[in-house]
């Protein structure tokens, strides 16, 4: 896997300029996005139980597939009132985890896009998991949208102010 | 709790039940085929009798013991049952890095290796630190905007 920074950072770049097209999408939506690139990596709890010298990959693989994933989003969003908004940007925040990991290289496997209606794995075999370059261009990147955003919503405000000019009273 | 709550929560207690389920199906099913659909020997079972996969290809993942002038001795652990393979490679390595590997197994849990990536120890572990850290950043950013409402059992937005 990317670190969990480059994933993180990969989903709020997403939200960020979403937002310049969907309003409603603010911080908090943005921070469900964020969680929601996370959700694969549920499959890591399976660390836990390496310690206790226990092999729970095999089990909690789905996990780290889209549709074990999209059940664990389901699961989440009923934790919100607006669920169906709440899934869907869970489920933005894990297909963008799943892009970036199809980037990865491994020596076999890769992420079973397909599972359980096919047991093939793919990976496209571009940069290496431990590659920090990847964490540092997406944190890069994140800076550039940042900057982006805000003269965005300055030039938007701008506008407004043009276009609606305050009444004396 | 009003009834208002208790309805909601109520059939969202159904509806979790059900995604579980179908959760518990989806990685109990993976348990069970797993081995059906895996293409090479599952290193469990390597490690019970490596042996008996000679002259196979195989798949092994584990930390690079000790480091000679034509390749590694690469330590497999899965579960409570650990060996020490001696990798051929000319793949520079050293000690505590992570390897994973292709490869031919011979005698005496020898590997020509096929196809080879390592893992340097300390962006291994530069990589799991920094990923720590996300956790406790995120809960943070996820708190500052929602409040779990424990009437409703729901997280509802902060004013």
């Amino acid at each position: 896997m990317p670190g969990w920074v480059t994933h993180v950072a990969a989903a709020w770049i997403l939200g960020k300029l979403l937002n310049l097209k969907c309003r409603w999408l603010d911080n908090a939506y943005i921070a469900v996005l964020m969680v929601g690139s996370l959700i694969p990596d549920l499959v890591k709890i399976a660390l836990l139980f390496d310690l206790l010298q226990m092999n729970a990959w095999p089990f909690l693989k789905p996990l780290h597939t889209p549709f074990g994933s999209l059940l664990v989003a389901g699961l989440a969003s009923l934790l919100f009132e607006n669920k169906t908004r709440i899934f869907l940007l869970l489920a933005l925040g894990l297909s963008s985890h799943f892009a970036l990991d199809a980037l990865l290289m491994h020596v076999s496997g890769g992420i079973g896009f397909l599972f359980p209606f096919s047991w093939s794995e793919y990976q496209l075999g571009l940069i290496r998991s431990d590659d920090y370059h990847a964490a540092l261009v997406t944190l890069l990147l994140a800076g550039v949208v940042y900057v982006f955003h805000r003269k965005c919503a300055a030039l938007k405000s701008i506008n407004e102010a043009q276009r609606f000019p305050s009444q004396p009273r | 709790m009003p009834k208002f709550y208790r309805g909601s929560l109520l059939k969202r207690v159904a509806a979790a039940s059900l995604i579980m389920v179908a959760l518990l199906s989806l990685c109990a099913y993976h348990q069970l085929e797993y081995e059906k659909h895996s293409k090479y020997p599952l290193p469990e079972k390597l490690l019970v009798n490596p042996g008996r996969y000679t002259g196979e290809t195989i798949w092994i993942e584990g930390v690079v013991r000790e480091v000679y002038h034509t390749g590694f001795q690469l330590l497999v652990s899965s579960g409570v049952k650990s060996d020490v393979f001696k990798i051929e490679t000319n793949l520079p390595a050293s000690i505590g890095d992570r390897a994973e590997l292709l490869g031919l197994l011979g005698p005496n849990n020898s590997v020509v290796a096929q196809k080879i990536i390592v893992y340097e120890k300390w962006q291994s572990i530069f990589i799991f630190i920094h990923s720590f850290f996300v956790i406790p950043i995120i809960l943070l950013i996820l708190l500052s905007s929602w409040r779990f409402n424990f009437r409703s059992m729901q997280f509802t937005r902060r004013k």
